[in-house]
């Protein structure tokens, strides 16, 4: 029988560039078939895992998560009849079937569902290529590190497990008297500075860290027979400092008003430097999109003609329906940043020790005051100095029910903003791929609410 | 020697009398009463119908959510092991009971014995129950025993996706809103409780026969929506709602041996 | 007279604070069995377990989401309410996600003043522990041992004023906690013959968590003489996984008893459920404490075999010889860490050791616990056949 369905849609670019990714993405997958066809090593693992050790030792990196993202886009087959269920909802099904819980995140369930149907390649670009072992982290939330140990159980490989330690006891944001203890934003402070953080890491603490990462060089080594060679290292190392140069000249780029960038498109030319970090690849692509940034910021190009309001995005993206964020910009409002998978300076280069170096720059990662990877009292000063940062009159919150760290600092967030200035927020509630949790009817009654809000408004002194 | 089984459910109570294990009598009252006294009362009627007296009984197994109210009944049992019983003793094939209620649903696992070695059961959602299908009737103004034919009779289906009962209800108000018409709501009404059904059977990994039982197998868009889903026929007793009933009576006659 | 735990079961702040103010001593509360007791213990306060209550919420959900786990909201409510005001510090370890974000919201709760200097707390009246999520392996123990000693030195600063915390002042504390370690191994043997039924044990065990161990030790040395009296009664023998329990949820033993079953061990993170050996005596303080604790198989972390199978080698061991006939996880709400490993774990106990399991998911509240009932009398009858 045919069915009348939702209406979900992909988002619109705003930038050249942006149309690169998806064949950046295609390609990654199609390089993996080739690769695991060759009998070269394949490794599952996941976006806050720094890849450069592994593309040092020639072990292919595929993710989980972002496979996720994949299957909110895509029907059984490439199918486009709206009849037939997207992907994560067929998988996460299985999952849930499997006794994992509904709360579990939509990437989770969407890969594990993936994993269980028993044909890998029987799903969208061909699949996840079966791995031979499994790296993850204890990195921003509890999900990776069990999620990804059941994928290495059902597929009976080794598992690697790199604990980067989530630093807590930060001061509250607004604490009476205790406020100028929270230190300036990140990406104002000079490159290279190695303590921005409100107490430094301690040695005892990099220590762990950096004999993790030779540990995991010598489980590589290990499982697939490959030596570690520190110059290669140090090449890819290279590599991937001077890309976060660049991505983080883009995000100055970005504070320009008007908007020459939106966060849809940010959510999406994160993929070279998330996942392929340390490549020549990456870096060609951040080259590309800085120069048609700063040609459109010299040219005062905005993303809409006639910029009203401008807005945050906080939280991953609703991938199954990116169109949303679009949603504002027939009436002038435009989402400007979105402080997720954020980034931060690198600690500068020490080549004679490039697993320190490694070290550092991942507790900065799991302990800076970025998103949700800090914690809560981080996150919330993070999005205070976004707010300024980028000159927004508003954000919307991604109220992402199936991610814990994304979701506990929502309620906070949206009240010290409000507080401090002014800035009101509504919410987006739902999961990341499973359209299943999504309430179309709900979400634009408060949206459309909020738009006449922010349009009665003036614009934010900061 | 008689023997009743008593099911006191979230809506109705469900009587089955067994004598020479052969059933002689079953009903279905939808009461309002405090279960203990709907269940003497709908017992009561048994026996007049039968034209025995009120003390003929050898014994009483009471089940259903309502089971421990129901002071006079000699044992009780749970709803997943009296549906299990009563469907196996209707159907010697079955391997997968499904039971589908007002207030809840279960899917249970059985092997060729008819031994219960698996359960699953609805979460705390209403989405899936019989009381859902309930609201579904308010919200469309339409009669409970029609929505299974005019779903069937639809050309097409509406979207009703959402796994949460309260969000489902606005998706039909939504649906109605956009002027789709009635059948083709109930179609997607049908379609969604079959998918939370197909989920618990799913979670005991069901083997054939799949029999359904419960009020709501009487609904034949759910049913047939299940079928489509699992891609398995499933057998529907003429009477599914008295299944957990008869099993208690089985129960019943068991304990008196 | 026998010995009764019941005063600490239903008034357990009246309890402890009575203590407090009879004693003059400082109270430390803990959100987690990782809490490395022993080192508050020898710091001579007492470590009690922070829990929730069965009220209804009145302040949490202005402040934090909803989706999340119902017991720390309880727990959170209460602190927002000035019910924990008696304690004199809170340890806060990252327990879980949620755990581990009480630091912030405790802090915001429950308002302390305290001197600080460039940012840095001197006297910290929450303290945060980051656990390692891998255990096992030098690495991880010298990184606890980093940890734990920041943690001491803010013990030693309490107040403004140094009281240094000695090897011997720990070595003390380890005997009376090895004391309490074996009481409650005693314990368990009673149960497994019998003579206690889950209830009662987690009773006995609960009152440890609020009140000295010495003290407690004392009180258990005379109730095992007098349950090693009675005549052996027992129940389907059923091993319950899960978290959240406390004096409120652990109704569910006596839901488990109703239906004629009985809990002979658990795994469920109060007290001796993690803690199956005493600590190393042969071993600097200290390092036997970390040690002790790198052992605790919490479910937030990940042991570092190359094919883990954490959570079913646990229970396996724990189950052996104890003719458990069925498995139960008593789950919070939105409780991932329980939740991940269940399906695996499950599929394990089935193969190798033919044991069903049930998954029960509780929202912390006792009408939620009460409607488990049904299923646990289905899964009781269809275990024990």
């Amino acid at each position: 029988m045919a069915e009348e369905v939702k209406k979900t849609a992909t988002s619109k670019k705003s930038v050249e560039t942006a149309r690169k990714v998806w064949p950046y993405v295609k390609e990654d997958y199609a390089m993996a078939h080739e690769w695991k066809a060759a009998g070269k090593p394949i490794a599952w693992t996941c976006a806050m895992l720094p890849k450069e050790l592994l593309q040092a030792m020639d072990v292919y990196p595929q993710n989980p998560e972002h496979y996720g993202v994949l299957t909110a886009m895509f029907r059984r087959g490439g199918s486009k009849d709206p009849n037939v269920v997207k992907e994560a909802v067929r998988f996460c099904k299985l999952a849930e079937e499997e006794g994992f819980a509904s709360y579990n995140c939509g990437y989770a369930r969407a890969t594990i569902g993936h994993a269980l149907t028993g044909d890998l390649k029987d799903a969208p670009l061909g699949g996840l290529e079966p791995p031979d072992m499994v790296i993850t982290t204890s990195c921003v939330c509890d999900q990776r590190g069990k999620w990804l140990r059941y994928l290495a159980q059902k597929f009976n490989v080794p598992f690697y497990l790199i604990d980067f330690p989530e630093r807590g006891s930060d001061l509250a944001y607004d604490m009476p008297g205790q406020r100028n203890a929270i230190l300036p934003y990140h990406s104002s402070l000079k490159r290279g500075v190695t303590d921005i953080y409100y107490s430094p890491p301690a040695d005892y603490e990099i220590d762990y860290v950096e004999c993790q990462w030779r540990d995991l060089a010598k489980f590589i080594e290990d499982v697939t027979g490959h030596k570690y060679d520190q110059d290669r290292f140090n090449e890819v190392m290279d590599l991937a400092y001077k890309t976060n140069e660049l991505r983080l000249e883009i995000l100055e780029y970005r504070k320009a008003v008007p908007a020459p960038m939106t966060s849809a498109d940010g959510l999406s030319v994160m993929y070279p430097g998330t996942y392929t970090s340390g490549t020549q690849r990456a870096y060609d692509f951040y080259v590309e999109l800085r120069d048609e940034l700063r040609q459109k910021v010299e040219d005062k190009l905005g993303v809409i003609p006639d910029e009203k309001f401008r807005m945050l995005w906080y939280g991953l993206g609703p991938w199954f329906n990116m169109a949303l964020m679009n949603y504002f910009e027939n009436i002038g409002g435009v989402f400007i940043y979105e402080p997720i998978y954020n980034l931060a300076p690198f600690p500068p280069r020490t080549p004679e020790n490039p697993f320190r170096e490694l070290a550092l720059r991942t507790l900065q990662q799991s302990g800076g005051m970025m998103g949700p990877m800090g914690s809560l009292g981080q996150t919330v000063s993070t999005l205070v100095n976004a707010a300024r940062d980028y000159k927004a009159a508003g954000i919307v919150l991604f109220y992402l029910i199936t991610c814990r760290p994304v979701v506990y600092p929502v309620v906070e967030i949206g009240r010290v903003l409000e507080e401090e200035f002014g800035i009101p927020s509504t919410t987006l509630e739902c999961d990341l791929v499973d359209e299943r949790s999504y309430n179309e009817a709900q979400t634009l009654t408060r949206w459309d609410a909020f738009a006449e809000q922010m349009l009665k408004k003036g614009p934010v002194a900061y | 020697m008689l023997f009743a089984g008593i099911d006191v459910g979230a809506q109705s109570v469900k009587v089955a009398v067994l004598s020479d294990n052969k059933l002689v009598f079953s009903s279905t009252t939808v009461t309002d009463e405090e279960g203990g006294v709907a269940a003497r009362q709908a017992l009561d009627k048994a026996l007049v119908a039968l034209r025995l007296p009120l003390n003929s009984l050898t014994a009483v197994v009471s089940t259903g959510i309502g089971k421990d109210g129901v002071a006079f009944a000699t044992g009780k049992r749970t709803e997943e092991i009296c549906h299990s019983r009563g469907a196996y003793w209707l159907f010697p094939s079955a391997r997968t009971v499904l039971d589908v209620g007002a207030g809840g649903y279960r899917a249970m696992r059985l092997d060729n014995r008819g031994k219960l070695i698996d359960f699953a059961n609805n979460s705390k959602c209403a989405a899936g129950t019989g009381s859902f299908l309930d609201a579904v009737t308010r919200v469309l103004d339409t009669r409970l025993e029609e929505i299974g034919t005019m779903a069937v009779s639809a050309k097409k289906r509406a979207s009703v996706s959402s796994y949460c009962a309260v969000f489902a209800e606005s998706e039909i108000i939504g649906n109605i809103h956009r002027g789709v018409p009635k059948e083709c709501i109930l179609a997607g009404v049908c379609y969604s409780v079959a998918e939370r059904l197909a989920e618990v059977l799913h979670r005991v990994k069901i083997a054939k026969d799949i029999v359904m039982t419960g009020g709501v197998a009487q609904n034949i868009g759910v049913v047939k929506a299940l079928e489509e889903i699992v891609g398995l026929k499933a057998k529907v007793p003429h009477e599914p709602q008295i299944v957990g009933a008869l099993g208690a009576a089985l129960f019943a006659e068991e304990m008196s041996k | 007279m026998a010995v009764e735990f019941k005063k600490w079961l239903e008034n357990r702040h009246d309890v402890v604070k009575e203590w407090k103010e009879k004693n003059k001593k400082d109270v430390f509360g803990c959100l987690c069995c990782i809490t490395p007791e022993e080192i508050i213990y020898a710091a001579d306060a007492l470590p009690v377990r922070i829990t929730g209550s069965s009220e209804k919420l009145e302040m949490v959900d202005s402040r934090a989401p909803i989706y999340a786990c119902p017991f720390l909201r309880s727990c959170l409510d209460l602190a927002g309410r000035g019910i924990y005001d008696y304690l004199d510090g809170v340890v806060i370890p990252n327990a879980c996600d949620f755990t581990a974000r009480m630091d912030y919201w405790w802090r915001k709760l429950v308002p302390r003043a305290n001197p600080a200097q460039q940012g840095v707390e001197l006297c910290p009246y929450v303290l945060y522990i980051k656990h390692p999520e891998k255990i096992g392996g030098e690495m991880s123990f010298n990184y606890l041992r980093g940890e734990y000693r920041i943690f001491k030195q803010h013990l030693e600063r309490r107040r403004g004023h140094f009281k240094p915390i000695s090897d011997d002042m720990l070595s003390n504390a380890i005997s009376v906690y090895n004391e309490h370690y074996g009481l409650m191994e005693q314990l368990t043997q009673l149960r497994k013959r019998g003579l206690v039924s889950g209830s009662e044990a987690f009773e006995a065990e609960f009152a440890s968590l609020l009140m000295p161990k010495n003290e407690h030790n004392e009180l258990m040395k005379q109730y095992l003489g007098e349950v090693s009296q009675r005549e052996p009664k027992d129940g389907v023998r059923v091993y319950l996984l899960g978290g959240g329990v406390d004096q409120i949820s652990y109704m569910i033993y006596k839901v488990i008893e109703e239906c004629g079953g009985n809990v002979v061990y658990e795994d469920v993170g109060v007290g001796r459920s993690y803690f199956g050996r005493k600590i190393d005596t042969s071993k600097p303080p200290l390092d036997a404490i970390i040690e002790h604790r790198l052992d605790v198989r919490c479910p937030h972390c990940i042991t570092e075999d190359r094919f883990p199978e954490d959570r079913f080698i646990f229970a396996r061991d724990r189950i052996e010889g104890a003719n458990v006939k069925g498995v139960m996880w008593f789950a919070p709400l939105y409780c991932e860490c329980r939740n991940l490993e269940y399906p695996f774990t499950r599929d394990r106990l089935k193969e190798v050791l033919n044991i069903p399991a049930l998954y029960l998911e509780h929202d912390y509240t006792l009408e939620g616990i009460g409607q488990l009932k049904p299923r646990i009398e289905t899964f009781m009858e269809m275990v024990k056949s």
